[in-house]
């Protein structure tokens, strides 16, 4: 257990590196970008490079930054803002609309599966391969304005963008952002439940005389969680970081919205902080993950 | 549920017998054609008795089992004909509920490959102990204790530390000991082992096989031996059904079955074992391969690989009948008179 913590040691400073190595050879200078087409003196230019570390070699900007990084200070933008605060605002956003949309993912991925796998080749099972294929061919600003236009405007059920009304605005973005997912955990659900019945300890379980409630309930779907459950727990970290087409096509000021505009921006420090605050949300899915891993699966143990 | 523990003298002593499978007949449908698995097969088994049911892989010995405990998957598989009597009783007309209720508590199963068999997640403990929380409502603790002490009469020792250990944790000796515990929770009248000592070695193997024949003297249940290991069979059968292609082809107390065979498939396994007082002797396999299932050949199943085959032979089904001159047996041969005698 904690060497499987310690593991994420090596992990976390090498993947905020790899990300501020590549923030840091974008083309273009960020000093001159924020001047914009005004001429701006070359001894300006100086100060702001100094201080925002911008001499440095590149492991000790990184060594500046890091260190600010672990006692929660994600820095300052090349306007002078704190990042923590604009992510503040942010972070909520994207954590809601993302939940949300793991919520469905594990609601009707895993009933769809279960509903599929228990019947292979019958209609249900039709239906949730059928459909579930549909959804995954579709690239997703497709699916999201398909989803504004029928279900925003013209049946009006929800609202088409923006959050204006609370948890409300973000049922059909969380609805879009899942959908992919969720075809993928019913499948791997299905997949993995059909796989399981035919195992030897279920007709074990049957010749016990248990009900087919039990020895579906009870016995299969424990063992067919194990892969789906690892699915989830990468999934969770994904929907997070993974949220720029949803959160742009529904204007949600999310985490997705704030890197799109700072890559575009040069805002170096801005991306950076939000993939590294990605990288820790994600590293730490994990952890639970693989904790949840031994308490199913009893042959898992982290010694 | 009422759960009768009769004697066993009064099981022996009935008029009906404890199990008796009518004509049973088992296929599976599959995208080439219907499998026929068991084509009309017939025995006996009463309290007390070992009945040792012998066949190559594909002889519809495994298979005859599932339709008794009535764990076939269905699609595919189904039971055209047949009977399976429990006291008379046909488990095949009976209502789901009931019938589940007969599994595991009357007529328990154990499995060839105790490791696979098991369920990998729940500690052994939990498992044996479902029987008594499902069947009889026990509480957690009190099936616990119960679970322990039928580790302990299965020879398991340190019972009372072991009862949370996972199944992978534990050897095949005594992943195999798990799995009779859980067969014998419930004293069930009979118990079918399905080739309970394949995966084990051969030490463990003749361990497993005392401890059944052990507890059956004890508890007087019929045993239902499914292997293919003629070894196995000599040392606790009473009887024995030789299969071939999903029928009986020869049946016979054990002790006269091993003294002369009565049909040319008998006296072919009998020959491809090894005999340590013929140690020049080279082994002498049974020619060709078992039968197709979704094309069994027509008249004698065996005619293909039989050194006596005639004209006869691959027209004519040969019928089961009792040898005139000895009572007790019976064969699947039309001419076991003229080869035997």
């Amino acid at each position: 257990m904690i060497r499987r913590t310690l593991q994420f040691i090596p992990v976390f400073f090498g993947a905020t590196f790899l990300i501020f190595a590549m923030v840091f050879a974008l083309p273009g200078d960020p000093i001159r970008a924020l001047a914009g087409e005004r001429p701006q003196s070359e001894s300006v230019n100086q100060a702001l490079r100094a201080e925002y570390n911008l001499d440095d070699p590149l492991i000790v900007q990184y060594g500046k930054y890091i260190g600010g990084v672990l006692q929660g200070d994600f820095g300052t933008d090349f306007r002078g803002r704190d990042v923590n605060e604009i992510m503040k605002d942010r972070i909520p956003r994207t954590a809601k609309l993302a939940l949300l949309a793991f919520g469905f993912e594990i609601v009707l991925g895993l009933s769809a599966g279960v509903l599929a796998g228990l019947r292979q080749k019958g209609f249900a099972d039709s239906l949730v391969l059928i459909t579930t294929l549909t959804v995954i061919s579709i690239p997703i600003f497709v699916l999201g304005y398909m989803a504004q236009i029928y279900l925003g405007l013209e049946l009006g059920w929800f609202p088409v963008a923006g959050i204006q009304q609370g948890w409300k605005s973000y049922l059909l973005p969380a609805m879009v952002l899942g959908s992919v997912s969720l075809a993928y955990v019913a499948r791997l659900t299905r997949a993995s439940l059909a796989e399981n019945l035919r195992a030897d300890y279920v007709r074990t379980a049957t010749a016990k005389g248990l009900s087919r409630r039990r020895v579906v309930g009870v016995h299969t779907l424990r063992n067919s969680m194990i892969p789906v459950i690892t699915y989830l727990g990468v999934d969770l970290g994904a929907l997070m970081g993974g949220a720029i087409v949803t959160e742009s096509v529904f204007n949600i000021p999310g985490l997705g919205g704030l890197v799109f505009d700072s890559i575009v921006r040069q805002e170096g420090t801005v991306v950076v902080g939000v993939t590294t605050f990605l990288v820790i949300i994600y590293m730490l899915t994990n952890l639970m993950v693989d904790l949840l891993y031994a308490v199913l699966d009893p042959r898992i143990r982290y010694d | 549920m009422t759960v009768t523990e009769p004697v066993p003298e009064t099981i022996a002593a009935s008029d009906v017998p404890l199990l008796e499978v009518v004509d049973l007949h088992v296929g599976f449908r599959t995208d080439a054609g219907t499998v026929n698995a068991v084509n009309g097969l017939n025995y006996k088994v009463d309290g007390g008795e070992t009945l040792a049911i012998l066949g190559e892989s594909g002889s519809g010995k495994s298979v005859n089992a599932q339709a008794v405990m009535g764990i076939i998957d269905s699609p595919p598989g189904f039971i055209p004909k047949g009977e399976v009597l429990y006291r008379g009783t046909d488990l095949l007309k009976l209502p789901d509920d009931e019938r589940r209720r007969i599994r595991g508590n009357e007529i328990a199963m154990v499995f060839q490959d105790a490791l696979t068999a098991l369920n990998p997640v729940f500690n052994v403990g939990w498992q044996i102990g479902e029987m008594f929380r499902q069947h009889k409502g026990m509480s957690k603790k009190k099936a616990t204790a119960k679970a322990v002490e039928l580790m302990d009469r299965v020879g398991i020792p340190g019972a009372a530390d072991r009862v949370h250990a996972y199944p992978h944790e534990l050897s095949g000796g005594m992943r195999q000991r798990i799995m009779i515990a859980m067969a014998i929770a419930l004293d069930p009248d009979v118990l079918i082992a399905d080739e309970p000592t394949t995966a084990l070695d051969v030490t463990v193997q003749a361990q497993i096989m005392d401890l059944l024949a052990e507890l059956q003297a004890d508890t007087g249940m019929g045993l239902i031996l499914i292997t293919h290991d003629l070894g196995v069979v000599a040392e606790v059968a009473d009887r024995v059904v030789v299969m071939y292609a999903g029928r009986e082809v020869e049946k016979a107390p054990i002790d006269e079955l091993f003294a002369a065979p009565r049909h040319p498939y008998t006296e072919g396994l009998m020959q491809s074992i090894p005999r340590p007082d013929q140690v020049t002797r080279r082994l002498d396999p049974i020619r060709g391969a078992p039968p197709d299932l979704l094309r069994i050949p027509p008249g004698c199943a065996f005619h293909p690989r039989c050194p006596y085959a005639k004209d006869r032979c691959r027209t004519e089904t040969p019928a089961l009948r009792t040898i005139s001159t000895d009572p007790l047996r019976s064969t699947a041969c039309h001419f076991a008179e003229e080869l035997y005698s």
